[in-house]
């Protein structure tokens, strides 16, 4: 962690939300893309983003620098996100789009690709992703959509480093499987 | 013959392509995979459905989409930060209360003595949580005023602005419940605007926060009211109060975060007020980045009279440049 990040911490944690919105501005790009990429909708990925950082404010006079504080803000959205699926039972998959022409969250776009193949190939990811357990499916997200560490995800998550790389190898060879049904793997 | 791999080794080249393996178990399998045409399949399928997987899971929120979600949190943090100095000054004084009540249960005094500590208790009470004297207090014009202290003090929770009192410039407050808390004085003071501010966010009642509305529009716009007034528009549950807000707003200079807010009330806002209100805001600060946004509205906004402002802004946005004005006088 760096000296301007340590100080903000410490503002923040005595009282000024000036510090504290500095740090959301640093770290909220990657949150709410996590939150996108576990609630697979703008709605509930702005609801638990939102939730995260309140969470993150209430508490973050109970940091101690003990771990980077990216690894505790993921760790609250994690929490936050499997918490609002489990209350709200609203997270749902993406459904192909009507084509509108323009997308507001800017997905990855191949003006290129079939566009009836890259539908058929959005619901298989996307069908393949929800087959995993919840555990399979955040390391697989932590590791390869957000490209953390094991250490790392092994901190978010509390578990062990072996532990993690016993999800990670089942998530990968499950989405192996499934991806090669449809022939693009 | 195809060579077998066995579960193990699945395992291994998993661990492979994660970068996840020590060096001698990366050099094993590297040496592994030279030989093993089944074992190169397998790192390959794995690969390549790890490649599809991100990229197209990979979703990049768009700034105007983030910057909308960040100025709904400072509204939040806003109205947390006020409760949070509130409830820590009311429990130390809670806390100190019940140790000096154990203290005195402890000793064992008659109960005469008790009820005479606890009145006096609640006559300390309530002077340390008024805000003055006797006489009226007036904030106006003070150099720092305790907006927490007011605050605690509860007579912000049910101040009104006077109307019979009103004047071009000036205004008074008054508590229903205190009555020697009554504020006045220029519309445009510091203190009097912080009051406003918070009864514009934090107030329970509808109309409170209705008329701190209305008074906001008669101060000078600076860049402090603009933001109050985008949380506002940003987190206000009642239409009449969030459309005073906007219209408020949209006299104001233009600036990111108002344009931000508008852009989110126009993708998001159930009231098409509001949603016209803010194309009129947008079309004094047009730019081609506007068209893809303006493009949607246009396609699929519930609202005819919002399709056809997002209409009238398109087509004047893509009006092509007309050379005569470009022409440098002779």
């Amino acid at each position: 962690m760096d000296k301007t990040t340590r100080d903000l911490i410490i503002k923040a944690q005595a009282g000024d939300t000036e510090s504290f919105h500095e740090i959301v501005t640093i770290y909220d790009t990657r949150i709410m893309t996590l939150t996108l990429q576990i609630a697979q909708n703008k709605e509930d990925a702005e609801d638990i983003y939102q939730e995260t950082f309140v969470k993150v404010y209430k508490n973050i006079s109970k940091f101690r620098f003990e771990s980077d504080i990216y690894t505790w803000i993921y760790r609250i959205a994690i929490n936050t996100a499997y918490n609002y699926k489990r209350k709200h039972s609203k997270i749902k998959v993406v459904e192909p789009k009507e084509d509108n022409g323009y997308d507001l969250l800017d997905w990855v776009y191949d003006p290129q690709s079939n566009e009836d193949n890259r539908e058929e190939l959005i619901m298989a990811i996307n069908q393949s992703l929800l087959k995993l357990s919840h555990q399979q499916r955040t390391v697989f997200i932590l590791k390869h959509l957000q490209q953390l560490k094991i250490k790392d995800i092994a901190n978010i998550l509390d578990l062990s480093e072996g532990t993690v790389k016993k999800y990670l190898f089942r998530a990968m060879e499950k989405l192996r499987v499934s991806l090669k049904e449809y022939h693009y793997a | 013959m195809p060579n077998k791999i066995s579960e193990q080794q699945k395992k291994q080249a998993a661990l492979y392509i994660c970068n996840a393996l020590s060096i001698t178990a990366k050099r094993k399998i590297e040496q592994e995979l030279k030989t093993n045409s089944e074992l190169q399949n397998y790192v390959n399928e794995l690969k390549s459905a790890i490649e599809t997987t991100r990229s197209f899971s990979t979703i990049a929120p768009s700034e105007e989409f983030l910057q909308g979600s960040r100025n709904l949190l400072r509204g939040k943090i806003q109205i947390l930060g006020t409760k949070k100095n509130s409830v820590s000054v009311l429990s130390n004084i809670i806390d100190k209360i019940k140790s000096s009540v154990i203290l005195l249960a402890k000793k064992q005094q008659p109960v005469w003595a008790v009820a005479t500590y606890i009145i006096i208790g609640l006559i300390v009470g309530r002077l340390l949580l008024s805000p003055g004297g006797d006489k009226p207090i007036d904030i106006s014009g003070q150099e720092y005023v305790d907006m927490n202290k007011l605050i605690q003090s509860g007579v912000l929770s049910d101040l009104q602005i006077d109307q019979s009192t009103l004047s071009p410039s000036s205004i008074k407050l008054v508590s229903h419940t205190d009555n020697r808390f009554n504020v006045s004085g220029n519309i445009n003071d510091k203190n009097i605007r912080k009051i406003l501010y918070y009864l514009l966010l934090n107030d329970d009642n509808i109309d409170n926060r209705f008329q701190a509305g209305k008074q906001i529009k008669r101060i000078t716009p600076d860049s402090v009211s603009r933001m109050v007034l985008i949380s506002s528009v940003l987190s206000e549950t009642d239409q009449r109060v969030r459309l005073q807000s906007m219209e408020t707003l949209s006299r104001y200079q233009s600036s990111p975060d108002l344009i931000n807010a508008c852009k989110r009330i126009l993708l998001d806002d159930h009231n098409f007020t509001m949603r016209l209100e803010s194309l009129n805001i947008l079309g004094k600060n047009m730019s081609s980045d506007l068209i893809p946004l303006l493009e949607v509205v246009r396609k699929m906004d519930d609202n005819p009279s919002v399709r056809d402002k997002a209409n009238e802004l398109l087509v004047e946005l893509q009006k092509p440049v007309s050379i005569e004005n470009n022409e440098v006088t002779q």
